[in-house]
């Protein structure tokens, strides 16, 4: 393998000083005399310095206050999606158990209502019959009537 | 503050426990995700989602590495999703970055000579640079980045990317052989070009 061969295989080692010793004072030798070898090598130290530059780059000043604005509106947003599953699922759900419990006690009521409409009925039709049996005033069964209430 | 109480602070949403951990790890976030993405805004974005991640995924952190390892491990991923989301957007950046500076070079060598000794300036040689390890495959990109670029230890690497030590010796070789191949490949093209 020819000199400028091994040298583009090993650049970075040789630019590390990675390669045994024996090695690299054979591709010095070589750099000496080999002005691509040379230029490439120049290429490459620039580029590691550039690197090396890359290694310092600085956040901006802004970025820690950006950063903490996008986690606290993340943070407002929690328990806003929270809320907004309550109006979505929870809300209409006790609506509807309200409105079905308002209708169940209706309808108990009602019927309650019913039962004692009925009952009363049935006790002015048993006062009228005894009332008209007995051929009694009218005004004598009022009182019958307010007690039976 | 120690990484259990940062954790607990965390948990807990706490406040300044969150301003703590902004404050201490934003720097390794944004430099690491920016040797990825080399945009500052689409760093500091990337920043953000690591942050997010952290909060929301603080109750899975197995505590089987450093608190700084897991960050680096979200930042990682975070970076190179960015990176496979946006490949066709970038494809056209570049595309369009290639052709401004196609016209720019036409523009100047008709006032700059070449110079033997210097031929590119810093600017064509990042450019350079960062083409050379985007173009790594992944798994070589990280480990090159995190050990060229965060300065971690290989034992470090081996935890942020969970391989073994040996595995991160031999992709930081052969990130080196490929990044020094395809460098030689672009000077050679890029000198071709200008002589």
């Amino acid at each position: 393998m020819k000199h400028c061969e091994i040298l583009h295989k090993d650049l970075f080692a040789y630019l590390e000083k990675e390669l045994p010793p024996v090695q690299l004072q054979h591709l010095d030798h070589h750099i000496s005399e080999c002005a691509e070898c040379n230029r490439m090598l120049e290429e490459f130290r620039r580029m590691l310095a550039l690197m090396e530059e890359q290694k310092s780059i600085e956040p901006r000043s802004f970025a820690e206050t950006r950063i903490m604005q996008g986690i606290e509106s993340r943070l407002e947003k929690q328990p806003k999606s929270a809320s907004a599953v309550f109006v979505r699922l929870l809300q209409p759900a006790l609506i509807s158990a309200g409105v079905a419990a308002a209708l169940t006690t209706g309808y108990f009521i009602g019927s309650d209502f019913a039962d004692t409409h009925s009952q009363y009925t049935q006790n002015d039709e048993m006062i009228e019959a005894v009332r008209t049996d007995l051929n009694v005033p009218e005004f004598m069964t009022d009182d019958l009537f307010y007690f039976t209430e | 503050m120690t990484d259990q109480e940062l954790i607990t602070g965390i948990v807990n949403h706490d406040k300044p426990v969150i301003q703590f951990l902004v404050n201490k790890y934003h720097k390794q976030v944004i430099t690491t995700s920016f040797h990825f993405v080399h945009d500052m805004d689409d760093a500091e974005d990337i920043a953000q989602d690591v942050c997010i991640e952290i909060l929301e995924s603080i109750g899975r952190f197995k505590k089987t590495s450093s608190l700084s390892t897991w960050i680096y491990r979200i930042t990682v991923n975070k970076s190179l999703n960015f990176i496979r989301r946006n490949k066709r957007k970038q494809l056209v950046k570049q595309f369009e970055t290639f052709f401004h500076k196609s016209n720019d070079h036409a523009g100047l060598e008709t006032y700059e000579p070449i110079e033997d000794d210097n031929p590119y300036d810093n600017t064509e040689r990042k450019q350079i640079l960062d083409t050379a390890i985007n173009s790594l495959p992944e798994s070589q990109k990280t480990a090159f980045i995190l050990s060229k670029f965060e300065e971690l230890s290989y034992k470090e690497i081996a935890e942020v990317m969970n391989l073994s030590l040996a595995s991160v010796e031999s992709l930081l070789q052969r990130a080196k052989q490929n990044l020094q191949k395809r460098l030689i490949i672009q000077f050679s093209e890029y000198s071709n070009k200008r002589v």
